[in-house]
């Protein structure tokens, strides 16, 4: 009996309890969350405007009542708000005085860094970024053409989320997109420096159509140190990616010597490594791609199933990479002089004791590092014609 | 103390008469020859087989040939006490003139319900037989299940009104003598008037009365009841319940089901594996919900974050009080629609679905993420094969949200350590609880997590048949496709 009072007694505690943390505890309900998806950073009259985003869930589609919402068309779910100040942190206070919710930043997906803000460096930004353990150094880092704020208030019309629509983009088209973590690891790092997608504001390109806002990515963004040097667009823009390793499933379109329509060729998989040829103070790089590769449409008259012929196409598809690559290497090299692919890191890695000699020096010598590509590609199948659809049975 | 039986036979006629007065059910029948009575017999309208009595009884004593009467057991008894307790178990009693010794024969009749397929344990494949009210029948039951005579059956009367018979029983080569003398000197501890179910002996003997967590398993199968025995556990049955004890038991023991050794071994264990998930599930979901929504909102998916957070917007009560309330009506609904008979059940839970479940969610009162995992929580609790587990971990799911609610996922590891150490302290006659698990005996795992199959099962539990182990000796156990010349 005596055993049985005191437990009770002692459960009786626990409610006690409840009274005496109850208000300085920190349990939030999710109704008071705002529940951040999308940051943006821009850098205008020498201060920070900072801009967040976070959806209205009441009038998130598939959820009954709520009623007045408008919600559906010109991205209306969600909720945008921004403000000023010297300090980024201040600019996020300037933000929560205005809001009934308590900002909440654990589920951003993606960071967008204004063009000027990311020019003027990123360190402040990473600064603030890492200090708070509610910020996730996951998130998406992204730079964006001209501002920032712009870019985000783009109304999108196939995601629920505006963060979404780059997060869903990226994740398309690259092996592992740019997170902060990556970003920080890459300029902290010796040998290395930091690159991330940029994307920009367009529309949508249907003749006879009412065009509508959407984004697309526009290029690389090169780091040197925390500062971006530019942007390599289009073509370059592959060629890197490729260089990297980093393309989802790259396809190549390339023509055979004799010529003909063009022969368009998926990877199933595709690696890339980087590696140093070290001989005394003479560095070489060597990126090998090894990769197997399947047809995907062929405007040539040629019959694919034959073996020389297969190797003419897998040559003309290395030849095509080759030449994507090397622009992009030769751009990154002169033009930039930033070392996106980190050659510098896999002498140091690779040759530890030559790096300790000429890692100073880096800087001065990358741009003339002469670059070999080797090649590992297999054509796996030509697709499930034999012949070009436009031959007749029997002409070969 | 004991009254003996007089010579004369009026004298004990009048005795009964007036020891028996105002019991109308009690017959006196006196047996006259040549004018003169030479016998009376006693009995119980109702508990007595009239058949039995008049073929076998009165027919022999009416034409004086005391040895012909027929009854299948015969016994003399010298005082009055025995023969009173043995009319009250449904015997009848001859008493003959000049004789100070009373018959008393075996015509235990009257009507009881049928076997019948058990309630509370059901299965698709299995026998379907459950043990009844009588115990006579309960333990031949088992003895058609265990044809052997090392299967003991003690017997005890307990109750100092109700006379209850309860039987021990135990199979006399795998029981652990220190467990069966334990439970024997429980058993006769017991004072108490009366036994009306196997739950009175259940709490009087049990190791740890303020435990939350049952030391007892009882069941309605005869099949189940078997296969414990041989496990080396003991049976306790008792005159008048369909349930019968047995112990000791342990918490993995708790999560099986008969039907895990009746199906194919992989199926089994599949299910075993399921229903142990669940348990977790039915313990811990609701405050898991309770503490991720309240404090750890950054450990939800962003999607299901949103959606969850899209389906809250309106509601007026914070998570832990929308949790509990709709975890109380839950227990309500469920012991309403017990407690009643099965066409109105139904209403009931026709009313629990659309009220509470339906018409709340569509008020905004409570969310629809709530109802889900509130269903989710009384479903895991329902797939527990043992009710008397199932019922204590649903007790202690509230004091896991609440504590939840307050300290959000520290809460919840705090009451799981102390859960846990208290599940490590307890002990089923002698036997640690977690048995299996901690102590982890790595000779039992064929029969923990899974259930391997048979041939591989070569041992008995350890930790409850440690004096006899082996259940089969392994040569003419070989396991399939290694025997020579199958096809």
């Amino acid at each position: 009996m005596m055993r049985a009072c005191r437990f009770a007694a002692r459960l009786m505690l626990l409610p006690a309890m409840a009274l005496v943390v109850a208000g300085c505890w920190n349990r939030t309900e999710v109704n008071d969350l705002a529940i951040v998806q999308l940051t943006s950073y821009d850098w205008e009259d020498d201060q920070y405007r900072i801009g967040v985003s976070f959806p209205l869930v009441s009038q998130m589609s598939g959820t009954q009542g709520g009623g007045g919402g408008t919600g559906g068309k010109e991205g209306q779910n969600n909720y945008l708000e921004s403000a000023k100040a010297p300090a980024i942190r201040d600019a996020i206070n300037h933000v929560q005085r205005k809001l009934s919710r308590r900002l909440y930043f654990a589920h951003r997906r993606v960071l967008l860094i204004g063009e000027t803000a990311a020019e003027r460096g990123v360190k402040p930004i990473l600064d603030t970024l890492s200090r708070y353990p509610e910020n996730r150094i996951s998130t998406y880092l992204l730079v964006a053409k001209d501002s920032a704020l712009g870019l985000m208030q783009t109304p999108v019309l196939t995601e629920r989320v505006t963060a979404e629509m780059f997060r869903e983009i990226l994740v398309n088209i690259m092996k592992e997109p740019v997170t902060a973590r990556d970003f920080i690891h890459a300029i902290l790092t010796e040998g290395v420096d930091a690159y991330t997608l940029v994307f920009k504001r367009t529309k949508t390109d249907t003749p006879g159509k009412e065009k509508a806002d959407t984004v697309e990515i526009d290029g690389l963004a090169v780091f040197r140190d925390d500062k971006m040097v530019g942007i390599l667009e289009g073509q370059f823009l592959d060629g890197t990616l490729l260089a990297l390793g980093q393309l989802n499933r790259p396809v190549v379109t390339a023509v055979l010597p004799e010529g003909g329509g063009p022969i368009t060729a998926q990877f199933l998989e595709m690696t890339s490594r980087i590696e140093p040829m070290v001989n005394g103070d003479d560095i070489r790089m060597r990126i090998t791609f090894s990769g197997i590769v399947e047809i995907n449409s062929n405007e040539t008259d040629t019959n694919l199933i034959h073996y020389e012929v297969n190797n003419e196409v897998t040559k003309a598809i290395e030849r095509q990479i080759q030449k994507e690559v090397s622009a992009a290497v030769g751009e990154l090299q002169t033009r930039f002089k930033a070392d996106v692919l980190g050659f510098g890191s896999s002498v140091k890695r690779n040759h530890p004791g030559v790096w300790k000699r000429i890692g100073d020096r880096w800087r001065d010598l990358y741009p003339k590092v002469p670059v070999e590509y080797r090649f590992n590609i297999r054509m796996e199948h030509a697709g499930t014609l034999k012949n070009p659809i436009h031959h007749k049975a029997g002409e070969y | 103390m004991k009254t003996s039986i007089h010579r004369r036979l009026e004298q004990n006629r009048a005795w009964l008469e007036e020891r028996l007065q105002r019991n109308f059910d009690v017959v006196i029948q006196d047996i006259e020859h040549d004018g003169k009575k030479t016998a009376f017999l006693v009995y119980i309208e109702g508990m007595a087989d009239s058949e039995a009595i008049s073929d076998h009884v009165m027919a022999p004593l009416l034409r004086q040939e005391w040895d012909h009467i027929s009854a299948s057991q015969r016994e003399e008894a010298g005082d009055f006490e025995t023969v009173l307790e043995a009319v009250f178990s449904g015997n009848g009693a001859v008493f003959f003139d000049k004789s100070d010794k009373a018959m008393i024969v075996n015509v235990r009749g009257g009507t009881r319900r049928g076997v019948e397929e058990p309630n509370s344990e059901a299965v698709i494949r299995g026998p379907r037989e459950g043990f009844i009210e009588n115990l006579r029948t309960n333990t031949a039951l088992v003895r058609f299940k265990i044809k052997s005579p090392n299967l003991k059956m003690e017997s005890f009367t307990i109750g100092t009104e109700t006379h209850t018979q309860v039987v021990l029983a135990y199979m006399e080569d795998i029981v652990d003598p220190g467990v069966l003398k334990e439970a024997r000197e429980r058993l006769q501890r017991i004072h108490i008037d009366g036994i009306l179910e196997s739950g009175y002996i259940e709490e009087f003997i049990e190791d740890n009365p303020y435990s939350p967590f049952p030391q007892f398993q009882y069941t309605e199968r005869p099949d189940t009841a078997a296969a414990q025995l041989l496990e080396g556990r003991f049976a306790i049955f008792v005159d008048g319940s369909p349930f019968v004890l047995m112990a000791p038991v342990t918490l993995m023991e708790l999560l099986q089901a008969s039907e895990d050794y009746y199906e194919r071994f992989m199926i089994g264990s599949m299910i075993r594996i399921l229903r142990i998930l669940f348990t977790l599930l039915a313990l811990y979901l609701p405050a898991i919900y309770v503490a991720v929504m309240t404090y750890h909102q950054d450990m939800i998916p962003t999607h299901l974050l949103l959606s969850i957070a899209a389906a809250r917007e309106a509601i007026p009560f914070p998570t832990i009080v929308e949790a509990l309330i709709m975890e109380v009506s839950f227990e309500a609904l469920r012991e309403a629609s017990i407690r009643l008979p099965r066409t109105i059940g139904q209403a009931v839970s026709i009313l629990g679905a659309l009220v509470v479940g339906q018409a709340a969610v569509e008020a905004g009162i409570v969310s629809a993420p709530i109802v889900i995992i509130v269903s989710l929580t009384g479903i895991a609790s329902f797939t527990i094969p043992r009710f008397n587990l199932a019922i204590s971990l649903r007790m202690l799911r509230f004091p896991m949200m609440i504590l939840a609610g307050i300290f959000g996922l520290v809460g919840i590891v705090v009451g799981m350590v102390l859960i846990g150490t208290h599940l490590a302290r307890l002990r089923s006659f002698g036997v640690p609880y977690l048995s299996g698990l901690g102590p982890a005996s790595p000779k039992d795992q064929h029969d923990l997590f899974i259930r391997a199959p048979w041939w591989r099962q070569l041992t008995r539990d350890h930790a409850i048949a440690h004096r006899n182990r082996k259940r089969m000796s392994p040569p003419g156990n070989r396991p399939p496709g290694s025997q020579e010349g199958s096809p």
